[in-house]
């Protein structure tokens, strides 16, 4: 038990919170967007992965972790408008693209890999290929506050990024005519429309914004806080992103709130599994889902759920 | 006063319905313009063709003494149009002032300025009495309230021109006083406004002038001086009844429903069935006349159990049937036949002989224990698409596949044939064409034969008038009288429908004049 | 006569098709995803043609191929039933995955705690122990939904992450067996890790309640004394995929024709597929909803949590981690390709199961990876689904709808003529 409770006090483990909860911020944030404007986002798992197999391909083959960033992001969108063009313009169930996208996206993130640092003959690459990953950026004087500094201000610059995009995200939503249009979009589609919103673009631009930040959310895990790619390397955080959603119930502050206690789960396990603790991590694990479920309930009806999300807008003919 | 917008021979058809037909129509500067008519006479058609919600085959729209094109809503919110639907177009969980402001560019795009947009709203809300809290959220106001949000948002866009449709339906009288005023504030200010209504009453009270629509043609338009409301019911119903169903006289036989003081709320919150008492009998049919919207719909389904009763009670054949299942309320010998066959008659993507069975397909011989029987479905749907002429390729054809009119045989099918003791029939012929309709008629006239007490709730006085044998008259959820059907007259049906008076059997004394009506038609 | 009944046999076998499944999408949507796929190889430098020849031979190629395939699609095969009937009656059950991991460690403990049951009782104690488990989670979101308006894809959702934690923790559990540890603590008692193992697995289920294959079906007596002396059977004997074939692509065969049966010819079925087409329109008729949507769930989630089972009492004998990928999600596409029928739910697990099959062939022989596999499984659900989708919009367009019935009247005209005729 005191074993335990020690991890509380190592600055480790608090980095390693920061660390964990940035990409399932990250991806929260886009996906957040997307499902206030009506798409619920389950392709994130996606675009997460092809954004991990898109930071190592741009960082390995051009030793520049910009490129890679880059790459990441318009993997991100790749599915993003995949998703955009079934969800949005045919109008097809969103869980089973999503299911179908996800799938899609764990082979052809694969077969991009192998692409990329096998030169297409195929083989099976037996050795772990390092690539430049990002730098930490050590903010001048914060960085130099004992313990804060350590966690907070010695990052990479996806951390800062990511909780930065919070208050971003909070303020498009109610701040802007942008984030009025999304939300409307999201709530009444029909109402936005007869007032000369375009609904559909309006849902190709919050799922492009969701890839991109998905996409940085993948980059983050293959070249942020790692140097190397393995498949399926993002295992179901685009799905933790979403269940940090569902736990803020749909807004910025809580979706953060959410990514934070997965993160902090997540550090807390791994902590424990470093350190061979013999506690049922699993129950860590759960924690936040249970948490979220029960949030669920107890918000009974009132809970936020755009009401126009998982539904394709069709307009009337006349 | 100067014209402000001129219609000139608007005409719109749907698929086999003439809406408009040559309708012209002139709004001056500063009128409330009352369009006055029955259900389906095309007056929000005609509004819609204004709004760019629908293009019209052919006609001119002049706005300001200029010909216009409206091809969308966007287009007559450009001009200074605004229309107020029956169903608001509000976003439920935003503020007024987001709604108001909603797709409007800001005034440092991107930014929102919602301090100076609540202002304005203040404002407008000081000059026309529309006061409304701008940071409330639309879902937490009353529906008086949210029509008030609707306004301001054409007002916002610099409308000129205000259509309201039905307005007073969703409204509280307190809260259709207030809306009177409301207008009359926006009429000082030069705007116009054009007003749907069927309510004679709202018509004279006030309104300029007034335009009565009747089968999508213009009968006239009057100035109110030059008019009163007995002229107008005329206008709007006056027609000779053409259609005589060949009906033979039964003696009504014992009572089979009776509904006491009946109250229930409908899907707006607001009380939609009130105080409602009536009786019908075995071989009689008691038609519910009423403009739609006026809770005969609600009434339908609280008597069939969809709906909870508020207050009052429904007996049927001696049993109490207040607030039971529809499940138990099947089980009483009752069918049904719902206003919406798509949405609650039929199982659309089910087959013919599954709709038929729908209602009895867990009893025997269509099911033993868990398992339902082929054959005896079979042996059945094949007599009933016979005997009652459902024309259909063959019974394991999906319903969405036929014509309305053969979906609504596979309904009546499936009702009628259990010989029932007691049919609701509500709005039964609607959509259907001339030679559905007659069916629907004569299928009717033989339920009522072999016994059944039927309640027949229509929208269309013409076929209240040719089929029933009693008629109580429904306005705003009331019943406003029984009439004995043989020799009704329509125009004092027509003044009931448009809320312009009471039968001196009225529904003061529920109880005491319905037996007194029943008497005297028999 | 004969051309008074000529067109109205037509109509019917169209009829039959209507209400049975539409095989055109999903066979052109697999052909489109084969058509792109092979685009992708081409750019790869491999050839399209022997990369498909090779997913073929290692799906159906030999005995063995055959047995992997089958193996492969039978959990499939359950999930996507689970989808299918919940999806047909409106709950749109995503938490098949969590469901099969459930069945499975419920059947497992029910295994490795029973040892000394008699085979018979233990296989259907394992089956009833998978079913309850997977009922059971199914129950909870369908309470929400039923009762309290919840939408059901989040809570199955979130259940399935709850119960993979669940999972993981109980690996890790000592179970307490017969004979090394008789601490039947609280915590114990969903312990399932063999505790005479270093890692998180557990122990072989009692070896009675493994399914049998068809070797050992062979090796019966009866058998033995009937084709004891041919040499078929004894080159069977020897055929060592004969002893993975086990009853369980059997029991999914036998799943499919009951889940056929209880949706379109019992009571159950009828009340469920109502409330699936118009909740408004079954309550109306008399249907009480609520309960449906509970039967319903209940069903679902029993088909999924014996997909688990199938999985351990025909393949593994035991669990551990990720013993089993992705068969649950898989089930939803399993199921809309199949457009939601029994058979159509068999045939796309079959079709998956043989992609999964022949994946490792492919990539041996051609230098495709295996990964190929998952972009050819996408595509076609992303056509299949896009298929059905556009084909239910045009539904709404009326076109097909006017022209059906107008035909319908057409016939019957003619059929009044004829009538006529022949009076």
């Amino acid at each position: 038990m005191l074993e335990f409770l020690g991890i509380f006090t190592t600055v480790e483990f608090y980095i390693a919170v920061v660390q964990m909860t940035t990409p399932i911020l990250l991806a929260a944030m886009g996906g957040l967007i997307a499902e206030r404007s009506g798409i619920i986002p389950f392709g994130m798992e996606g675009m997460m992965l092809m954004g991990t197999v898109g930071g190592v391909i741009g960082s390995g083959l051009t030793d520049r972790v910009e490129v890679g960033l880059l790459l990441a992001m318009l993997a991100g969108v790749f599915i993003a408008v995949l998703y955009a063009i079934m969800a949005v313009s045919v109008g097809a169930n969103q869980v089973v693209t999503a299911v179908a996208l996800n799938m899609g996206a764990l082979g052809l993130s694969s077969l991009l890999y192998v692409l990329a640092f096998a030169g297409g003959k195929g083989e099976v690459i037996e050795d772990v290929i390092r690539v430049r990953a990002m730098p930490l950026w050590k903010i001048p004087v914060l960085g130099e506050i004992p313990f804060i500094g350590k966690v907070l201000f010695n990052q990479y610059p996806l951390v800062y990024l990511a909780f930065f995009m919070a208050p971003v995200v909070w303020f498009i939503l109610y701040r802007t005519s942008w984030g009025l249009k999304i939300r409307a979009v999201g709530e009444h589609p029909h109402a936005a429309d007869t007032v000369g919103i375009h609904v559909l673009k309006v849902r190709y631009l919050t799922l492009i914004v969701c890839g991109m930040l998905a996409g940085l959310a993948g980059a983050f895990l293959s070249i942020g806080a790692f140097n190397a790619w393995q498949e399926n390397m993002t295992s179901g955080r685009g799905f933790i992103a979403y269940t940090s959603i569902v736990f803020g119930r749909w807004e910025p502050i809580g979706a953060f709130l959410g990514s934070f206690l997965f993160g902090a789960a997540d550090a807390l396990q791994l902590r424990m599994q470093t350190q061979n603790i013999q506690v049922p991590f699993q129950v860590m694990v759960a924690f936040p889902y249970i948490v979220t479920v029960i949030v669920l309930v107890l918000s009974g009806k009132s809970a936020k759920w755009p009401a126009a999300s998982g539904e394709a807008f069709k307009r009337e003919s006349k | 006063m100067t014209e402000l917008l001129r219609l000139e021979k608007i005409c719109k058809t749907f698929p086999g319905v003439v809406a408009n037909d040559h309708v012209d129509l002139e709004i001056k500067k500063g009128e409330i313009h009352a369009l006055l008519g029955e259900n389906g006479a095309g007056k929000t058609t005609l509004m819609n063709c204004v709004y760019g919600v629908y293009r019209p085959n052919s006609g001119k729209i002049f706005w300001k003494g200029q010909e216009v094109e409206i091809h969308q809503a966007r287009d007559a919110i450009a001009l200074g149009i605004g229309m107020v639907h029956q169903h608001f177009m509000l976003v439920p969980p935003l503020t007024v002032a987001e709604n108001v402001i909603l797709g409007l560019p800001t005034r440092h795009e991107p930014f929102l300025d919602l301090a100076s947009v609540e202002e304005k709203i203040f404002e407008s809300g000081q000059k026309f009495h529309l006061k409304v809290d701008p940071k409330a959220r639309i879902w937490q106001l009353p529906v008086g309230i949210q029509q008030r949000v609707e306004i301001l948002k054409a007002l916002y866009r610099d409308a000129e021109l205000l259509i309201l449709d039905e307005p007073t339906a969703v409204l509280t009288p307190q809260e259709v006083e207030e809306l009177f005023l409301v207008l009359e504030a926006l009429t000082e200010h030069g705007l116009s406004i054009i007003f749907i209504t069927h309510k004679l009453e709202e018509v004279m009270r006030s309104c300029n002038r007034v335009s009565v629509l009747r089968d999508g043609r213009r009968v006239d338009t009057l100035a109110i001086e030059d008019t009163n409301p007995q002229l107008l019911a005329k206008m709007m119903v006056g027609r000779e009844v053409l259609l005589k169903a060949d009906k033979t006289d039964l003696p009504p036989g014992e009572v089979v429903l009776s509904v006491k003081e009946l109250s229930a709320i409908g899907g707006r919150g607001l009380p939609a069935v009130k105080n409602v008492s009536f009786e019908v009998r075995r071989n009689e049919i008691f038609g519910i006349a009423g403009v739609d919207g006026n809770g005969q719909t609600e009434l339908g389904e609280t008597i069939s159990g969809l709906l909870r009763a508020t207050g009052g009670k429904v007996t049927i054949s001696g049993k109490d049937a207040t607030n039971k299942t529809p499940f138990d309320i099947l089980n009483m010998g009752v069918a049904v036949i719902p206003p919406d066959r798509q949405k609650l008659g039929l199982l659309m993507n089910f087959a013919v002989d599954e709709n038929l069975i729908a209602k009895s397909y867990w009893k025997p011989p269509f099911s033993k224990s868990i398992f339902l029987r082929k054959k005896e479905i079979d042996k059945f749907s094949e007599k009933a698409i016979k005997d009652f002429n459902i024309r259909t390729p063959g019974p394991e054809i999906q319903v969405k596949l036929l014509s309305g009119g053969n979906q609504q045989k596979v309904v009546i099918a499936r009702e009628l044939s259990k010989n029932p003791d007691l049919l609701i029939a509500s709005q039964p012929t609607r959509g259907l064409d001339v030679s559905a309709t007659e069916y629907v008629h004569k299928q009717l006239l033989a339920a009522r034969e072999a016994g059944a007490a039927i309640l027949f709730i229509s929208t269309e006085l013409e076929e209240i008038l040719s089929l029933s044998d009693r008629i109580g008259v429904i306005y705003e959820g009331e019943i406003m009288g029984i009439l004995p059907g043989k020799g009704a007259n329509i125009l004092e049906i027509g003044e009931m429908m448009a809320g312009l008076r009471r039968s001196n059997t009225g529904s003061e004394q529920p109880k005491k004049e319905a037996e007194n009506a029943s008497e005297a038609s028999a | 006569m004969q051309a008074k009944h000529q067109p109205r046999k037509q109509n019917l076998w169209q009829a039959f098709l209507e209400k049975s499944f539409n095989i055109t999408i999903p066979v052109v949507a697999i052909l489109a995803a084969f058509a792109i796929s092979g685009l992708l190889i081409l750019g790869w430098g491999s050839n399209p043609i022997a990369a498909y020849k090779a997913i073929f031979q290692g799906a159906f190629g030999s005995p063995n191929a055959i047995a992997t395939t089958l193996t492969r699609m039978t959990p499939l095969v359950f999930t996507g039933l689970a989808v299918a009937y919940g999806y047909k009656a409106g709950f749109f059950n995503v938490g098949a995955e969590g469901q099969l991991y459930m069945g499975a460690l419920a059947a497992t403990w029910v295994g490795v705690t029973f040892t000394n049951w008699p085979g018979w009782l233990l296989v259907i104690a394992c089956f009833l122990a998978a079913s309850l488990a997977g009922a059971f989670l199914a129950l909870i979101p369908a309470y929400l939904k039923a009762k309290r308006g919840f939408n059901e894809v989040l809570t199955t959702l979130l259940f399935n992450y709850i119960v993979m934690q669940f999972f993981a923790w109980s690996l890790r559990i000592d179970h307490p067996m017969a004979g090394v540890d008789e601490k039947w603590g609280l915590v114990n008692w969903f312990g399932i890790k063999d505790p005479t193992q270093p890692y998180p697995k557990s122990a072989f289920v009692a070896e009675q309640s493994w399914l049998p294959s068809v070797n050992s079906f062979l090796k019966t007596g009866f058998i033995n004394s009937i084709f004891g002396g041919t040499h078929w059977y004894q080159a069977s004997l020897a055929e060592p995929a004969l002893e993975r074939i086990t009853l369980a692509p059997l029991l999914a065969v036998l799943g499919v024709i009951i889940v056929f049966v209880l949706m379109f010819k019992t009571t159950i079925g009828f009340r469920a597929r109502a409330v699936g087409v118009s909740p408004d329109a079954a309550r109306a008729m008399g249907i009480n909803v609520s309960k449906t949507i509970l039967v319903t769930a209940l069903i679902s989630g029993t088909l999924a949590g014996l997909a688990g089972a199938m999985e351990i009492l025909g393949t593994q004998h035991r669990v551990m981690e990720r013993f089993l990928v992705d068969a649950g999600f898989t089930g939803i596409p399993v199921a809309l390709i199949g457009q939601l029928h029994p058979v159509g739910a068999w045939l796309s697990a079959f079709f998956f199961g043989a992609l999964r099959a022949g994946a490792n062939r492919m990539q041996i022989t051609t230098a495709v990876p295996v990964a190929m596999v998952y972009v050819i499984q996408a595509l076609t659900i992303l056509f299949a689904i896009a298929g059905t989708t556009i084909e239910l919009v045009s539904y709404f367009k009326k076109s097909r709808m006017t022209s059906l019935s107008e035909r319908a009247e057409e016939e019957r005209l003619s059929l009044e003529n004829n009538e006529v005729l022949d009076a």
